[in-house]
């Protein structure tokens, strides 16, 4: 985030203000000759205009219009003149009208020649309860067309008002925002930008519309261990701080203790914790009484992620509420962690709701008590003084860790008249694997074994979830680094007692590389880390693994007597210069048992890293699986 | 009279109602069902009524334990709508282990998400996904489905993966006069037949049925598992009707659906001579055409209602310059017929294990659309939606199979051409130079045809980092530190690399290479014991590579692999080595082909040996030494 600031501006306004767009159709010279993008050369398409102006109408409610031009530089950018754009239609919430969508295409002479979509073939569907989307396609589309598409949405009131993106994933020429918000609002809007790109803001003087606009921004990409695109994105987020309605006029979070507060208050929040829990949690309660708090957290999380399905829905509100969760037993992952955090209550427990940015979600700015900024809610326990945090809604994370989903972020602890901030990282525990492989050789180089493995914490929770998403999937993931290995007899220990590692064993059997007279052993079988997951040699994006890791891995393998070891690769250390990743290897022949036995340790020993750090990551994974890639050589004798 | 009243009525009650399977009792499951089964189908009772040509109810009685996680799809009730098939009750209740009912749910309680798939589509999938709170957890679904359109009938899947049966029936009622076909898919199963009035009655019934493994790479699902398909005899689908009592007929109807929608206008016709009027063949003429369609056409998947089967009018497709499958077929076909050559739409089943066509019992279990141009020998085939497809070449989705010719005389089943491994092609030839550290560069000239093409073609178009993530994860390169991948011709590519450490690994006075500077070649294919299905590959293929190693200074071979030689109707693959003194470079050569698509399971063994050696043939290493 080195690269990045924030700002925060609060806004007085204004009167009724409105920019025509005339300029529908009409490409520059410039548009038209360009083939490639010189901000970001290689592109397969590059927004040429992404313009709105977002005003008010008589009833308040809020008017924007949006402009779009696109040109399609490559074949592979012909997908864009497919166009959906949704809408939140739940209740008529929002619609969109006046919809206009022309291709220009320009031939070798300079002759242009326009194709309208016409209206019957732009399409209005509903996808579920809450958006709708409007689809049409562009005729007529080559590589060197010029799209463009322009459409109104109209929203009932100023509650919709959206961030607005001046990046996308496709190169952006010219982007701008002006915004004219109804006379009853008050608002603040944050910037956040790289300080590479310059922005004009022409903010107000009272009776003026705000106004935002930047130029050549390239395309955003996703990135391996990316922490969240949302972070990188060049954008403006808006939040409504004081709103005069009829009933007089309501002051919005301007602290997060005032965000706490007022969130405490809400009928889809703090009041929800009122309701009783019903009769069957009040028993499964009674028949815990007795046992530590810990051992009730971890009951009670238990029975709540056993007995309530997700509906696919995230928000940070407990809406329908949970009268309607405990009837029908599904509900949003914020309502079935109110039901979590109101039978933690019901127990005795200090549980209180947290507000979350999940991970994808990107980070908040903990200058701005901006509410917009989360997207879910879990529970937060303390228990003798520690913190827990829960989330029902992840199957396999055990009570005592920190879910992965939150890791390296921030949250909002609503308590009573506090909200307090978290920064939730988790320093202790890590994803640790404890591999072991017991094998031998035999005369005629059939490699055979039982490989016991412990995983602990993450790697616990990792490995299982893996499995039971797809056991196949899972099983070929353990063979990728060695070739031609059959695994057998795959069996779990602890699989259902989550506070204890994670036990696997199974054997298995390979053909042992040879050419010739020589014999070559891999000695980091099953450690997950042959290739380099960091190819790419540019990256925008701070690499954050989430969780530390320990991978521990002896091999002990006894050779026949008709081998003699020739090469064993080097015992060594590698480390970076921080000392933050390290890698060993220790090799060892006795040869009066006859056998090999290997030491690898790699230690990873933070969860993130800046940018910045990316070259020397990106080397030392590099080196490290070359490393493991380096093999024992026996020769006949 | 009262009670006989009662008893009556009662009877007339149950031809609805289905008996139900008494959950709360909780019966035992007989051991050997349970046996490799994570689920089981304690009960099932279907009815599938035809009341008339477009209309029809299907009602569902289900009751199914969930023995473990693996289980886990029996509780997801998932339906597909539209406007011709709603979904008109739901009722699903979850119970455990002693019958205790956990939930329950109706209809309004799913999740109900339109159809995303393509860009402009109709139809609604109903979602619900239920947790077990532990296992075994047993789950009943009740509901009903109205058809409106007759065009499919619902099968009778009897089971599905690892899924045990205890008691399933179905029961399909139709008109006599319209009658219904059926086909037993892997099991021997005799309906019971009965007529009552108007109404003939199909039962079918099972008890328990052992569970069963799904081999992997064999056909898909619906045609892997025992079930009963049905297929109508005349059907009505948006107001059009046809007869599916043969493939002729059936391609009448669609024959109907294309009829009169292929006129191009005049100019357009005089564009599309004038473009073609130097060509000397109709193969010549017919490559034109397609090059054009690739080059100024796009995909587009828009199916709505009837569009669903019927494509654009060409003038349509002419003037948006988009389509889908059959958009784009048809127009192509609309093309060459105003150029007086003779070519027919063929609907298909795309994906590489769906050989399932029946010639002697027509369904409509298509999803896709190509185009073929007869010759006197070897008739061209297209394939409309690929801006980057070879002309003539179909590629493993559509190869080897069934496809439904739809001409002036009706339907005509047809095979699609066998796959040619030549016509799918990728051959490296690299030059390797390192020094005494091991640190070198690379250089690959590239030629590829077939899927390779596109994909290579493809790959071009990304920027550069993504590019050399692909060079490096799937062609299997070591990780270069510098990179650049050139497109010299359509079919020609050129991959230069520098690389930190050439050889795998350095030990003494010796280097461990690679036999190949990629890895590209075998892969293991799934166990072979216990299968009992025919194996399919995702593709025929032929992979040519030369290595050419120039060692560094003072350097010279020490050992190099034996040369392999593999050739059987399925599979070839030879490699080769030699040490050339006077310029001093070592070269590997490997040639590597998958002849034939499918392996039969009697041979399937013997195939998987074969590729399990050539896999270990390519973990050799070239060992050179400090001369």
């Amino acid at each position: 985030m080195r690269l990045f600031s924030i700002s925060l501006f609060t806004l007085f306004i204004v009167t009724n203000g409105r920019a025509q767009d005339k300029n529908f159709a009409t490409p520059s010279a410039e548009e038209i000759e360009m083939k490639d993008c010189a901000f970001d050369p290689g592109a397969s398409a590059v927004v040429l205009l992404d313009r709105a102006t977002s005003t008010y109408d008589n009833g308040y409610a809020l008017i924007s219009d949006y402009h779009i031009r696109i040109k399609v530089l490559k074949q592979d950018g012909i997908k864009y003149a497919d166009v959906a754009v949704k809408y939140y239609s739940h209740d008529q919430f929002e619609f969109l009208s006046d919809v206009e969508a022309t291709t220009i295409n320009i031939d070798d002479k300079g002759s242009r020649q326009d194709f309208k979509v016409d209206k019957k073939s732009i399409y209005f569907k509903k996808i579920n309860e809450y958006y709708s989307e409007m689809t049409f396609a562009f005729p007529q589309v080559q590589v060197g067309s010029i799209i463009e598409y322009r459409y109104r949405s109209t929203m009932k009131n100023f509650g919709g008002l959206r961030d607005w993106y001046f990046q996308s994933s496709l190169p952006v020429c010219f982007s701008s925002y002006e915004f004219t918000p109804a006379p009853n609002l008050e608002f603040t809007y944050q910037v956040q930008k790289s300080e590479n790109y310059p922005i004009v803001i022409k903010s107000p003087g009272r009776g003026e519309p705000v106004y935002f606009e930047m130029k050549n921004i390239p395309g955003l990409s996703n990135e391996p261990y990316m922490d969240a695109r949302e972070d990188y994105i060049q954008k403006i987020r808006f939040q409504i701080t004081k709103y005069a309605g009829w009933s007089g006029s309501q002051q919005y979070m301007s602290s997060w203790n005032e965000v706490a507060k007022q969130l405490r208050l809400h009928s889809d929040f703090g009041t929800e914790l009122k309701v009783n829990v019903p009769a069957d949690q009040q028993a499964l309660v009674a028949s815990i009484a007795n046992k530590p708090s810990v051992e009730k957290m971890r009951i009670i999380h238990s029975y709540i992620r056993n007995n309530y399905q997700w509906d696919r829905f995230k928000g940070i509100y407990a809406d329908p509420g949970l009268k309607t969760l405990y009837n029908k037993k599904i509900g949003s992952a914020s309502l079935i962690n109110f039901a979590l955090i109101n039978l933690l209550r019901e127990a005795g427990l200090e549980a209180y709701p947290m507000i979350v940015s999940e991970r994808g979600n990107g980070k908040i700015n903990t200058k701005t008590p901006f509410l917009s900024q989360f997207n879910n809610t879990y529970a937060a326990v303390i228990i003798d003084g520690k913190q827990y945090y829960l989330n029902a809604i992840d199957p396999l994370t055990p009570s005592y860790l920190i879910p992965y989903s939150i890791l390296n972020t921030t949250g909002l602890i609503v308590k009573r008249n506090e909200g307090v901030l978290v920064r939730i990282k988790e320093d202790s525990l890590q994803y640790e694997d404890n591999i072991f492989i017991n094998a031998s050789l035999s005369e005629t180089n059939a490699l055979t074994g039982k490989v016991q493995l412990a995983s602990k914490h993450y790697a616990r929770a990792r490995r299982l979830g893996d499995y039971t998403d797809n056991m196949e999937e899972y099983i070929s993931g353990m063979k990728k680094g060695t070739i031609n290995l059959d695994i057998d007899s795959l069996q779990f220990t602890n699989k259902d007692v989550d506070t204890l590692p994670l036990e696997e064993t199974f054997t298995f059997k390979t053909g042992a590389q040879s050419t010739d007279d020589y014999v070559f052993l891999n000695l980091s079988m099953f450690t997950g880390l042959e290739s380099n997951p960091f190819i790419a040699k540019e990256r925008f994006s701070n690499i954050n693994f989430g969780y530390k890791r320990s991978i521990f891995l002896t091999s002990m393998i006894r050779l026949p007597a008709n081998y003699a070891v020739e090469a064993i690769p080097k015992s060594i250390r590698l480390i970076n210069s921080d000392q933050t990743v390290r890698f060993t290897r220790e090799i060892f022949y006795s040869e009066k048992d006859a056998q090999l036995v290997a030491r690898i340790k790699i230690y990873l020993t933070e969860s993130l890293y800046g940018v910045d750090e990316y070259p020397n990551i990106k080397e030392f994974f590099k080196k490290m699986a070359d490393l493991l890639n380096e093999q024992v050589v026996l020769k006949k004798k | 009279m009262k009670k006989i009243f009662i008893f009556i009525f009662t009877i007339i009650n149950t031809g609805t109602v289905f008996s139900q399977f008494d959950i709360t009792s909780m019966p035992e499951i007989p051991e050997n069902i349970k046996k490799g089964a994570d689920v089981i189908k304690r009960y099932e009772d279907i009815a599938f009524e035809v009341s008339d040509i477009d209309r029809a109810k299907y009602t569902v009685y289900q009751v199914y334990t969930v023995l473990n996680k693996d289980g886990n799809n029996a509780l997801n009730f998932y339906e597909h709508t539209n406007k011709y098939k709603t979904l008109d009750e739901v009722e699903i209740k979850l119970y455990d282990a002693f019958g205790k009912l956990i939930s329950k749910y109706k209809k309004k309680d799913i999740y109900k998400q339109a159809d995303v798939s393509g860009l402009i589509v109709d139809g609604v999938h109903y979602i619900h996904e239920l947790k077990a709170p532990s296992y075994p957890v047993t789950v009943e679904y009740k509901y009903q489905l109205t058809y409106s359109g007759t065009l499919f009938y619902p099968s009778y899947s009897i089971m599905g993966a690892n899924e045990g049966v205890q008691s399933s029936a179905f029961t399909a009622k139709v008109p006599a006069n319209l009658d219904l076909r059926y086909k037993e898919q892997e099991i021997k199963l005799q309906p019971q037949v009965s007529q009552e009035g108007s109404y003939k009655t199909y039962k079918w019934a099972v008890n328990n049925l052992s569970a069963i493994k799904k081999d992997e790479q064999s056909i898909i699902d619906p045609y892997y598992f025992p079930s009963i398909i049905l297929a109508p005899n005349r059907f009505k689908i948006y107001n059009t009707e046809g007869e599916m009592t043969s493939w002729k007929k059936f391609g009448e109807w669609e024959q109907r659906l294309i009829e009169g929608l292929d006129v191009l206008p005049g100019e357009r016709q005089a564009f599309f001579a004038d473009m073609v009027k130097d060509a000397k063949t109709e193969r010549e003429k017919v490559a034109i055409v397609y090059s054009y369609l690739q080059k100024n056409f796009r995909y587009v998947s828009i199916q709505l209602g009837i569009g669903g089967w019927k494509p654009f009018p060409a003038k349509f497709t002419d003037e948006k310059k988009y389509g889908d499958c059959k958009g784009l077929s048809f127009y192509t076909y609309s093309i060459l017929k105003s150029l007086g050559i003779r070519s027919h739409i063929a609907i298909i089943n795309a994906g590489y294990n769906m050989d399932i066509a029946d010639p002697n019992f027509p369904e409509n279990n298509f999803n896709h659309m190509i185009l073929c141009v007869p010759q006197p020998k070897d008739s061209i085939w297209l394939e409309c939606t690929s801006p980057t497809s070879d002309f003539d070449f179909l590629g493993s989705s559509t190869e080897n199979r069934n496809a439904l010719l739809i001409t002036e005389n009706g339907g005509v089943l047809v095979r699609t051409p066998v796959s040619n491994p030549s016509k799918n092609k990728m051959s490296f030839y690299t030059t390797v130079k390192f020094d005494e550290s091991g640190a070198g560069v690379s250089s690959t000239n590239l030629s590829c045809n077939g899927h390779f093409k596109e994909i290579l073609t493809n790959i071009v178009l990304e920027k550069k980092d993504k590019q050399k993530e692909y060079v490096v994860n799937y062609f299997g390169f070591k990780q270069p530190d510098e990179f650049n991948l050139t497109k010299n011709t359509e079919k020609d590519f050129l991959i230069n690399l520098s690389i930190e450490k050439i050889p795998e690994f350095n030990a003494g006075s010796k280097m461990f290479l690679r036999p190949r500077i990629n890895r590209l070649g075998a892969a293991i294919l799934p166990a072979s014991d216990k299968r009992t299905h025919d194996f399919y590959f995702y593709s025929t293929s032929h992979i040519i590579d030369t290595t050419l190693y120039q060692l560094p200074e003072g350097f010279i071979k020490d050992v190099l692999p034996k040369a392999a030689n593999i050739d059987n109707e399925f599979v070839s693959y030879s490699t080769n080595y030699w040490y050339e003194e006077s310029t001093h470079s070592l070269y590997s050569v490997m040639n590597f082909s998958i002849k034939k698509n499918k392996v039969p399971v009697t041979q399937y063994a013997a195939v998987k040996k074969t590729f399990d050696e050539i896999v270990a043939d390519g973990t050799q290493k070239i060992v050179v030494k400090r001369n």
